[in-house]
């Protein structure tokens, strides 16, 4: 009783195709307002994309990927106001530095597993968030303030907007590449079983290294922007654990390891907190974390997966006996 | 020149030696049956084999070349192929995806595309019988199809050498005629293998050679209806009935 797969396949990009378009037409249609809770929705969105690399696709606990957030958007505006780059180069430039962090601290962290590798990259974290408080190219424990875009306010919001959708798109078709080449062949293997993975041939270090380097590249590009958007950052601002937090609950619940579960994920949760933000002033915190926890005990596998099974209740309760966490 | 070769090759696990001294040789398109007790280190000297751990003494070599102490990807990439005893079916895969992968990154597939490799695991699943499973996800299949899995991924490989661990525990009689008319297949197209084996009527009926292992080092090496009557097979492993009955059929 399925749909062929190319009709469904089909169907899904149709439907992703149209709501890209929604997306682009609606600075010119909405107010401001919603311009800048969209663009909250797709920062997350790309950022639970870039986690989904390395935590969807290859199985590794990357807890501290906010690291990646805070060295893109500390490069930016380090380029920005003490080289006096335009944003352009020094966005590109964020990310690869980021790309490049990851590399090197790859080789020896990838080589824990599952706790100690999230443990570490918290670590990696703190250490960086240090650093970067007490380095005065950085601008010490004061922040740096980047040069203001020149233009008016709502041209400055519409281009963050665009900016934000496109890296977005970018990081989704990134996803759904990986789900169909050889390099996330290479990523599934190693998440479900690294040593049968390293027996058929997978050089399972490089594969490792390489993906986290990619999610790094792409979590540093969103942080790019984020500095240029806010235009003062400090330490606390950008290297903040909660950020992580928010976008791994996104992941997690639209889908780890799939291309538009991320996406889905942040689109729900954003919603929730704004429809709950406006509710409950006071306990909105507690009322956010206790619809998290429901949802992670009863969509283990994330929404994605329940929209795979149509929502049938004798799937959707097997589904969860099997993958109960 | 054989095609694997140990040469004083030991494992250590602290003062166990799982693998003492060992000497062996694999000619190239042979059978040869691994045999043992349990803890003989049949397991241990695959896994020496596939590179999963490195030697404390000796070395092994492949086809000349020096194998011991490279990474079980580089060893599988020159057509070492193996399965493993507890099957290893990666899950969030389907069965295909499962072939595919050996495909992609085995010898016969360095380099290949994603699509290839799909259609290459498709006669892969067909030659051990999968077909009909082929986008059925791993967590569904019985025991016996997860070790046909484990053996289609292996053959996707397109490798020269395949190690076989105890790829019949588990298996009903009718079930293990097929696995061993599958491994008479494979052999006859120019495959070497190396099978270790608890099910006797299997590996002796398959083997050309025997090579016994007993606390890591050679208790005999022959072919099987000499091994099966040696008494220090019978006394340590085979057990007496097995040697009577043995006697019996000359």
């Amino acid at each position: 009783m399925t749909r062929p797969p190319g009709r469904r396949a089909a169907l899904t990009g149709a439907a992703a195709g149209a709501l890209v378009v929604a997306a682009l037409a609606l600075p010119w249609l909405a107010s401001g307002y919603w311009v800048r809770v969209l663009s909250g929705v797709f920062m997350f969105g790309a950022l639970a994309q870039s986690l989904n690399v390395i935590v969807g696709f290859t199985g590794y606990a990357d807890f501290g990927n906010v690291v990646f957030f805070g060295l893109g958007a500390y490069t930016t505006a380090a380029l920005m106001t003490k080289a006096g780059w335009a944003f352009g180069p020094s966005w590109v430039l964020g990310g690869c530095l980021a790309a490049a962090a990851a590399g090197l601290l790859g080789l020896p962290l990838l080589r824990l597993r599952g706790h100690y590798f999230a443990i570490a990259t918290i670590g990696v974290l703190e250490a960086v968030r240090e650093i970067t408080s007490n380095v005065a190219f950085f601008g010490g424990g004061m922040g740096i303030t980047l040069p203001v875009f020149a233009g008016p306010p709502e041209v400055f919001y519409r281009t963050i907007y665009y900016l934000l959708l496109v890296v977005l798109v970018a990081f989704t078709g990134l996803a759904w590449w990986l789900a169909r080449s050889r390099f996330g062949y290479a990523l599934r293997a190693i998440k479900a079983d690294e040593e049968a993975a390293a027996v058929m041939g997978v050089h399972t270090t490089r594969y490792k290294v390489l993906a986290w380097a990619l999610s790094a590249l792409c979590t540093g590009l969103v942080g790019g922007i984020y500095a240029y958007w806010l235009t003062y950052i400090e330490p606390p601002f950008v290297f903040d654990i909660l950020i992580s937090v928010k976008y791994w609950i996104m992941m997690l619940l639209g889908g780890a390891g799939t291309v538009l579960g991320p996406l889905a994920g942040a689109i729900i949760l954003e919603s929730l907190s704004v429809a709950i933000w406006g509710q409950f002033l006071r306990g909105h915190m507690l009322v956010l974390g206790l619809v998290i926890s429901l949802v992670i005990l009863f969509m283990p596998t994330g929404f994605m997966d329940l929209v795979r099974l149509r929502f049938s209740p004798a799937a959707v309760v097997d589904n969860l006996r099997r993958n109960r966490i | 020149m054989a095609l694997l070769e140990g040469r004083g090759l030991s494992r250590r696990f602290g003062a166990l030696a799982a693998v003492d001294g060992l000497d062996f040789a694999v000619e190239p398109g042979e059978i040869l049956g691994v045999i043992g007790p349990n803890g003989a280190g049949k397991t241990t000297l695959l896994n020496l084999v596939s590179g999963l751990l490195p030697p404390s003494a000796g070395e092994i070599r492949f086809d000349g070349e020096v194998i011991s102490g490279r990474p079980p990807h580089a060893i599988a990439a020159r057509g070492v192929a193996r399965t493993f005893q507890i099957v290893k079916p990666l899950r969030g895969l389907t069965v295909r995806e499962n072939v595919a992968l050996g495909a992609m990154f085995g010898r016969a597939g360095q380099g290949a595309g994603t699509r290839a490799a799909r259609t290459r695991a498709d006669e892969v699943l067909a030659l051990v019988g999968l077909a009909s499973r082929a986008d059925d996800p791993v967590g569904i299949l019985t025991v016996a199809d997860l070790k046909r899995l484990e053996l289609a991924r292996a053959l996707a490989m397109g490798p020269r050498l395949l190690l076989l661990d105890e790829v019949m525990a588990g298996l009903n009689p009718r079930e293990i005629e097929w696995a061993m008319g599958l491994v008479r297949e494979v052999h006859r197209h120019g495959m070497t293998v190396l099978m270790i084996e608890h099910v006797m009527r299997a590996v002796m009926g398959v083997s050309q050679r025997i090579l016994v292992l007993h606390h890591g080092r050679r208790l005999a090496l022959g072919a099987p209806e000499s091994v099966s009557r040696d008494p220090a097979v019978i006394e340590a492993y085979l057990g007496r009935r097995y040697g009577a009955a043995q006697a019996d059929s000359v």
